[in-house]
């Protein structure tokens, strides 16, 4: 079954961003907006040129962007930034702010602040101050004492461990949106909820 | 090889124009948005001096009977080409072909009584038939010119539908290059794809059609024209100890014959298939892509087909992102403020599409 295009949409990196962007646009009352996973960072500029061609796309409105920083915040805006300009849509020159018309468009970067990056570490910082974090960080430090190697992706890890610790354990980040298990009143998601209200409301 | 095409007034067409054009074209949208009326126009445009393909046209949609009146606000065969049925307006097509460079086709119904006269004349001097004078009047005969504009030459051709039948004004002369027209409604007698098959046979070229089948048909060993009760029909050898009638084998089998046998017999032109995938399961649409693909690479054939079908799009774009080149295009027609446009999908574009489950119909 093909995805028909309706508005205002909202593109994504992959299915945990898709849960968590749904999970926090339902927290937030905004109606209406179709999220839609782009398959990764390199299919951004694939992904953008098939949908400015798509039926219906001529009635969006409004599209935001988002994808993770990794090592280099500004690199990462600057790609999404190229790959507007392939489509031939609006290219804002700044994350957050939004550009342009029909369809007016604004660009996240995670985990924001122009630090590297990805959701998950915006994640750890909502639950910075939850007590099972010092139990988490704790873990970490003895896989280190016991010259054990860490994970590649220890933000990625970190998550997993946290969400060990929920009541339902075994939940991925996106199905922990899903569940609520982030706190949306969460400073650190100030960013985040401010992008989706200025360019979806 | 037509590289783009433009259409305007014609059917429900204002204006539209296909660039980037490929070697194989699929043409996708929803219904009633153009899709067989875009390759009317492109047989209309390959056709190049002969107005009276604008006739069969009618037969294509399964319209066997024309009901002719006279008279000056009379209906005319040729209402239904024109946008609105405005037959004030002039239908343009204009391609540009690498072989046969820029052409613009123009067709203008003629009904005023001194443009009428006009022609009349005009045949009159050029004629050299027996039958030398013409007298037109719109009390008698319905009248569509056409104008073919290639570089500087201007030439007209005229079709005259009168009480005594069709003729031509003048006569004709044959294409640039041959174009085949396989409408949706009408199935391919056996005994013209038998003919077809004759001809490449005389050539020495049958083999491009045992190699096509036996994509779908591995057991299939050589093929042979059987003619019975007076009629010739292509028959195959799998290995039953006798030969089969080719459309026994399964509809499938013969759809793909009457494809690679029109590919076949238009070297260097152009093969227009309407509704594609008819008759064919979704699980032979890569094969019949690749075979189609090879078969028009061989014979420098263009092919443009119309589609419904998303398993016959992705087949095609995996067929041919397999292949050698990928000389495939996909355009889909769709309608934007009562404006007819065609989107143009390139490789890039097209696996994104299909990837992330984006509609391409």
């Amino acid at each position: 079954m093909a995805i028909e295009i309706e508005q205002p949409n909202l593109l994504v990196e992959g299915r945990e961003e898709e849960l968590f962007f749904e999970a926090l646009i339902k927290y937030l009352g905004l109606q209406n907006i179709q999220i839609m996973p782009f398959g990764g960072k390199k299919n951004l500029r694939p992904f953008l040129k098939a949908l400015v061609m798509s039926p219906g796309f001529s009635e969006v409105i409004s599209l935001g962007v988002v994808r993770d920083a990794n090592r280099d915040p500004h690199g990462a805006f600057q790609s999404v930034h190229d790959a507007l300009h392939a489509a031939s849509l609006p290219v804002p020159n700044c994350p957050l702010t939004p550009f342009g018309e029909r369809p007016r468009v604004a660009v996240l970067i995670l985990p924001g602040s122009d630090r590297g990056g990805a959701l998950e570490d915006l994640c750890l910082d909502a639950v910075a101050q939850d007590p099972s974090m010092r139990c988490v960080e704790r873990y970490f430090k003895c896989l280190q004492k016991e010259g054990l190697s860490l994970p590649d992706n220890i933000s990625k890890a970190k998550v997993q461990v946290f969400l060990a610790s929920r009541h339902k354990a075994g939940l991925r980040l996106g199905e922990a949106a899903q569940a609520g298990y982030w706190p949306w009143e969460a400073e650190a998601f100030g960013n985040v909820k401010d992008f989706l209200q200025r360019i979806f409301s | 090889m037509y590289r783009s095409f433009e259409v305007s007034n014609f059917r429900c067409f204002r204006r539209l124009g296909l660039a980037n054009i490929e070697r194989v074209n699929l043409i996708a949208g929803m219904n009633n948005i153009g899709k067989t009326a875009l390759l009317e126009a492109l047989f209309l445009h390959s056709g190049t001096y002969n107005p009276e393909l604008t006739l069969r046209l009618n037969a294509f949609r399964g319209i066997e009977l024309v009901k002719l009146e006279f008279g000056r606000l009379a209906e005319t065969p040729w209402d239904s080409l024109f946008r609105h049925f405005d037959t004030s307006q002039v239908v343009e097509l204009a391609g540009e072909n690498e072989h046969t460079g820029h052409r613009v086709i123009r067709l203008r119904v003629i009904r005023e009584p001194e443009d009428l006269a006009k022609i009349g004349q005009s045949i009159q001097y050029s004629s050299d038939r027996p039958e030398g004078i013409i007298s037109l009047s719109s009390e008698m005969a319905q009248v569509l010119e056409l104008e073919c504009v290639e570089g500087d030459q201007r030439r007209k051709y005229y079709v005259i539908v009168g009480q005594k039948g069709v003729r031509h004004e003048p006569i004709p002369p044959a294409p640039p290059f041959p174009a085949f027209f396989l409408a949706a409604r009408v199935l391919i007698p056996s005994a013209e794809d038998a003919e077809r098959y004759g001809k490449l046979e005389i050539l020495g070229q049958q083999d491009a059609l045992l190699r096509a089948l036996q994509v779908i048909e591995p057991r299939l060993r050589r093929l042979a024209v059987i003619v019975a009760s007076g009629v010739p029909l292509i028959h195959g050898d799998i290995g039953l100890g006798r030969l089969v009638p080719l459309p026994v084998m399964g509809e499938g089998m013969a759809r793909l014959a009457s494809f690679v046998l029109a590919i076949g017999n238009a070297p260097n032109g152009v093969v227009l298939v309407d509704e594609i995938e008819n008759g064919l399961h979704h699980s032979i649409l890569p094969k019949v892509w690749r075979a189609i693909g090879e078969v028009a690479k061989q014979f420098n054939t263009q092919v443009f087909a119309t589609t419904h079908s998303l398993e016959c799009i992705v087949a095609a774009h995996k067929a041919f992102s397999e292949g050698e080149s990928y000389d495939f295009r996909l355009y889909r027609l769709e309608r934007v403020n009562e404006t007819l446009r065609a989107v143009t999908y390139d490789q890039e574009a097209l696996e994104a599409a299909i990837e992330t489950g984006l509609e391409v119909r």
